[in-house]
């Protein structure tokens, strides 16, 4: 691209103006508060409408608002490295825009329009947007380097611009859009009204719910158990005495056992048992001791040894008589054995006197063994060991009755009739108000499953596009991996040319920071550099970057405003001849009040289109001379 | 020659959550109502069919959610029906277990529980002999009929269980039956459970799964009904009767082609044109690859389709792609080539059709940011 013509009908201090512009160098020369800038801004925004500015700023609407008032804006004809040639005209009070073509149809709609900018016709002709533009090929006075901030996006545009042919399909921009949407479609921990937020808390909520409804459902089925119970008990209540049935035999604990909360049933027993307890008492005669084994024990005994005595007690009566007749018979035929008389009688009579203590041991067994029968009722001892068995019996049948009781009254005393049915109540009461609180546990599990879905879906959409920004970080980073070599080659070349000797120097994709390698192997970034060698390397990365831009591409021009003004004498020279080299392809425009420059410029490039600025003093502003030396 | 006649059903799963229509405005709750009144319609089945007894083969209920109320009706509605035996062999979703209804709910005299091991009830008047086995636990998967035998095999012996027959669930295999126990155990007619589609005849003619009664969600499409079965000691009938007047059903859609979303709204309608029915539960898989402006303005189509089906119980899914040569497009370097490119080796590589699927759209997301338009969720 060219321009070719700018008519400027009222821009800031401008008043009808006419510049032509032509291939290769232009050269605008002039003095401080000239126009130059003016002409610069009248250029941006024909091509890319007027900037809002920062708030602080006046915008440039208010800032290039005609001084001498009358039309507000001004014409712009160009032509495409295709030679189709278009003027822009613009009134900038109204907002109004019109694009023609070389035969002056009106082609404005064939444009995309922005709502803020119109038709984007430089954006279709040239490739590049407005920062882009302003950050490449338009150096403005004091503004080289490129700007640390957007620096990085900066050189991905640059990439995205080489190989994709479209600003439109920025890595940067298919970024934002997919994080956008990652954003505002899914959410993310640190969000909290972001969709994913939203159905998270919900399941939270409802999981709560669901939980404390399933407790309250467990307690139904335990409180279903109780009732259960209870109304087997109720049942047989209710059955009473149909379940009552005399206890008799060995099994009578079983049979209570089996009677189990049969309350009527069982108050029936214990009235009978209470009887037979009774009965059996009355039969039992008072002073049952007396039948005890330890009495038996002693009176089986007592009979043996009466029994004994009795015996003894015969012979000893015999022996004695037996002696005592024997020592009489003796003396009686032999007086000379009076002494065995007298020792037969002694004999006879010891042993008399021992039979006779043996006797009174008789007598009081005899009397001990009649206290016994007569306390026994009975005349014998077999009579005493009959009737001990018998007392044993009942003895035995009584304990029996005993432990029933006490088993029934056990029974019984765990719950009344009034009390079973209280519980029965209560349990009632309790489950009919729990079931109407879980019956709608079935409707918040439906609607727990439905958020679930949903939080899948959202989940799977996060997933998805972070799955797609992955692959295009990956593909971008080797975009720029790719391009960094290419731009390091140029950029080097371009520092070369422009300073002589700063010819190792690399611009990190990541972060644009430009780094020096100096001779002594030092590596350095600008700002150890003096300030114009860091001018001049950031010219160099400018024009190597608006080269690539142009790189098979439509080639936009240079517009280089004050650039030179740091140079010695011997850079300016070598600056003069890489921008000849430049203005072979590009068309560019260059803006100096220094007269050096022009002369330096105009010597090295003879064909240079040099345009002449006077001082914006007066009212009248006469239209500036052009002196191509053509 | 007396034949006993039964009415074979199994997994009804009472009180089921019906999450496939919670999205359609109390349908799930309208659900559960005709589920409800579907076991009366059964009991009704089982008069008309003038049957002996009624087999239900496990997950009556799940144990989880069912209510008080949808027991007192179940049992209300097996008391109507005092000449019929009623016989219940818990499943895995409504097991054998202490806080289980089984348990602690007083059931109709006609209706026998079976517990946790094999046992028979005897039907004296009928010689019939009916065995059954529930399950202990939510989990049980070995079988409980290794070496069964019945008592005697002059009576009709049935059993009714919950199961799964040589695993043909494919799944974890609950309680595992084999049909060679089963074909040298004497049984006459073998009531399973588990299956939620009806079988058809199994174990050479001895058994079957019915299939759940009532639909239960669009992994059960077709007819849902019971067995209506005799059998006596020459032999066995089995015949399979629908009692769920509504079907699930999945239909899909391809809308390939489509150049505008009017356009893919008339196709969609155009397809679904006379195939609704009232009673029927819809979903609709809209498919195919279509220009990517059709996506981007799919709410317009959606809006269409359903205004134009109100009243229908369906559900839509758009699963549409849009229609690039994504090939084409990763030819060159720049920056969406080679994005393409990456993406496509990946769904390549990727053997998961879920996971290629969700790369798919990915691709598709990518490329709508990389040509600077707003992602469009699929």
């Amino acid at each position: 691209m060219k321009f070719q013509r700018l008519m400027i009908s009222g821009y800031g201090g401008l008043k009808d103006v006419k510049l032509e512009l032509k291939d290769g160098l232009n050269i605008i020369y002039g003095p401080n508060e000239s126009g130059k800038s003016t002409i610069q801004a009248f250029i941006k925004a024909m091509l890319f409408s007027q900037r809002r500015g920062k708030s602080s700023l006046p915008s440039d609407k208010e800032r290039f608002r005609p001084w001498y008032g009358g039309t507000y804006g001004g014409a712009l004809d160009y032509e495409l490295d295709d030679s189709r040639g278009f003027r822009v005209w613009r009134d900038f009070n109204t907002g109004e825009v019109k694009v023609f073509d070389s035969a002056l149809n009106d082609v404005t709609d064939a444009f995309s329009h922005s709502r803020g900018m119109g038709p984007l016709f430089a954006e279709e002709h040239l490739g590049v947007d407005f920062d882009l533009f302003t950050r490449t090929c338009f150096v403005q006075q004091l503004g080289v380097r490129p700007g640390v901030d957007g620096g990085k996006a900066l050189i991905e545009k640059l990439a995205n611009i080489l190989e994709t042919g479209s600003e439109r399909s920025s890595y940067a921009r298919a970024k934002e859009i997919l994080e956008k949407t990652l954003l505002d479609e899914v959410g993310t921990e640190r969000t909290t009204e972001k969709p994913l937020n939203k159905v998270q808390e919900s399941i939270k909520r409802l999981e709560s719910e669901k939980s404390n409804l399933e407790n309250r459902l467990r307690r139904v089925m335990e409180l279903e158990i109780s009732l259960k119970e209870c109304r087997e008990r109720e049942c047989k209540l209710g059955k009473g005495k149909e379940f009552a049935f005399p206890l008799t035999g060995e099994n009578q604990v079983e049979d209570i056992a089996a009677q189990a909360f049969n309350p009527q049933g069982l108050k029936y027993q214990l009235e009978q048992k209470m009887r037979e307890l009774e009965e059996i008492d009355s039969a039992i005669p008072a002073g049952t001791a007396i039948f005890d084994d330890e009495v038996a024990e002693s009176l089986t005994s007592i009979g043996k040894r009466i029994s004994t005595l009795v015996r003894f007690r015969s012979i000893l009566t015999s022996g004695c008589a037996a002696v005592v007749f024997a020592g009489a018979a003796m003396t009686v035929v032999s007086p000379k054995l009076w002494i065995a008389g007298l020792v037969s009688f002694l004999v006879g009579l010891l042993v008399f006197l021992y039979g006779r203590k043996k006797n009174a041991e008789l007598t009081r067994l005899q009397e001990e063994l009649s206290d016994i029968l007569d306390t026994a009722g009975v005349h014998s001892i077999s009579k005493y060991i009959e009737k001990k068995k018998e007392m044993s019996f009942i003895a035995e049948k009584r304990s029996l009755i005993t432990e029933s009781i006490s088993l029934i009254r056990s029974q019984l005393d765990m719950e009344s009739d009034r009390d079973l049915q209280v519980k029965i109540n209560g349990l009632e009461t309790e489950i009919r108000i729990l079931t109407e609180q879980t019956s709608k546990l079935v409707t918040v599990e439906e609607e727990l499953l439905l958020l679930q879905s949903r939080k899948n879906e959202i989940e799977e959409l996060g997933y998805c596009i972070r799955k797609a920004l992955e692959s295009l970080e990956e593909a971008g980073r080797e975009i720029k991996e790719g391009i960094e070599p290419h731009l390091s080659a140029r950029f080097c070349e371009a520092c070369k040319r422009l300073t002589g000797r700063y010819k190792h120097v690399r611009v990190n994709p990541e972060d644009s920071e430009i780094r020096i390698s100096l001779q002594d192997g030092k590596v350095v970034t600008p700002p150890f550099l003096s300030d114009g060698t860091t001018d001049q390397i950031y010219l160099a990365l400018r024009l190597t970057m608006a080269g690539l831009l142009s790189a098979n591409r439509e080639i936009i021009p240079l517009m280089l405003d004050e650039v030179l003004s740091q140079y010695d004498d011997e850079r300016l020279e070598m600056a003069a001849e890489y921008i000849k080299e430049m203005s072979a392809c590009h068309q560019v425009i260059l803006f100096t009040c220094r007269e050096h420059e022009l002369y330096v410029m105009s010597q090295e490039i003879p064909r240079a289109n040099i345009i002449r600025l006077s001082r914006l003093l007066a009212k009248e502003y006469k239209v500036p001379e052009s002196n191509n030396k053509d | 020659m007396k034949w006993f006649r039964f009415l074979h059903t199994a997994d009804l799963h009472i009180d089921i959550p019906f999450s496939s229509l919670a999205c359609l405005d109390g349908t799930a709750a309208e659900r559960r109502v005709e589920h409800r009144l579907l076991i009366k319609k059964m009991i009704q089945k089982a008069e008309d069919e003038e049957v002996d007894a009624i087999f239900i083969s496990g997950d009556l209920f799940e144990h989880e959610y069912v209510s008080r109320a949808s027991i007192l009706f179940l049992n209300e509605c097996f008391s109507s029906v005092p000449h019929i035996s009623i016989f219940i062999s818990p499943g895995n979703h409504d097991p054998y277990v202490k806080n289980s209804y089984y348990c602690s709910y007083e059931w109709a005299e006609n209706v026998y529980i079976f517990d946790t091991q094999v046992r028979g009830i005897y039907l004296d008047h009928l010689n019939v002999c009916v065995y059954g086995v529930g399950f202990n636990d939510f989990l049980m998967f070995d079988s409980k009929l290794k070496g069964f035998r019945v008592e005697d095999e002059s009576k009709i012996n049935i059993l009714v269980t919950h199961g799964d027959l040589n695993n043909m669930s494919g799944g974890q295999g609950y309680h595992r039956i084999s049909s060679v126990d089963l074909e040298s155990s004497g049984l006459d007619y073998i009531a399973l459970g588990h299956i939620h589609k009806y079988t058809g005849s199994l174990v050479k003619g001895k058994a079957c799964y019915p299939g759940s009664p009532v639909a239960l969600g669009f992994d059960e499409p077709g007819p849902h009904g019971v067995v209506i079965g005799e059998v006596s000691k020459k032999g066995i009938h089995l015949e399979f009767k629908p009692i769920d007047k509504r079907q699930y059903v999945t239909l899909n859609i391809d809308v390939t082609g489509c150049q505008s979303s009017q356009s893919m709204a008339s196709h969609i309608l155009e397809a679904l044109n006379a195939r609704l029915d009232y009673n029927n539960y819809y979903r609709i898989v809209v498919k195919g690859m279509v220009e990517s402006q059709v996506i981007e303005d799919i709410e317009v189509s959606k809006k269409i389709v359903e205004e134009a089906v109100k009243g229908f119980a369906v559900m839509i899914r758009y699963e549409v792609l849009p229609q690039y040569d994504y090939e084409d497009m990763a030819l060159g370097n720049d920056l969406k080539a080679l994005f393409v490119k990456k993406m496509l080796a990946s769904i390549n590589s990727e053997n998961d059709q879920a996971e290629k699927k969700r790369l798919r759209k990915a691709l598709y997301f990518g490329i709508c940011a990389l040509e600077g338009r707003r992602v469009t969720s699929l």
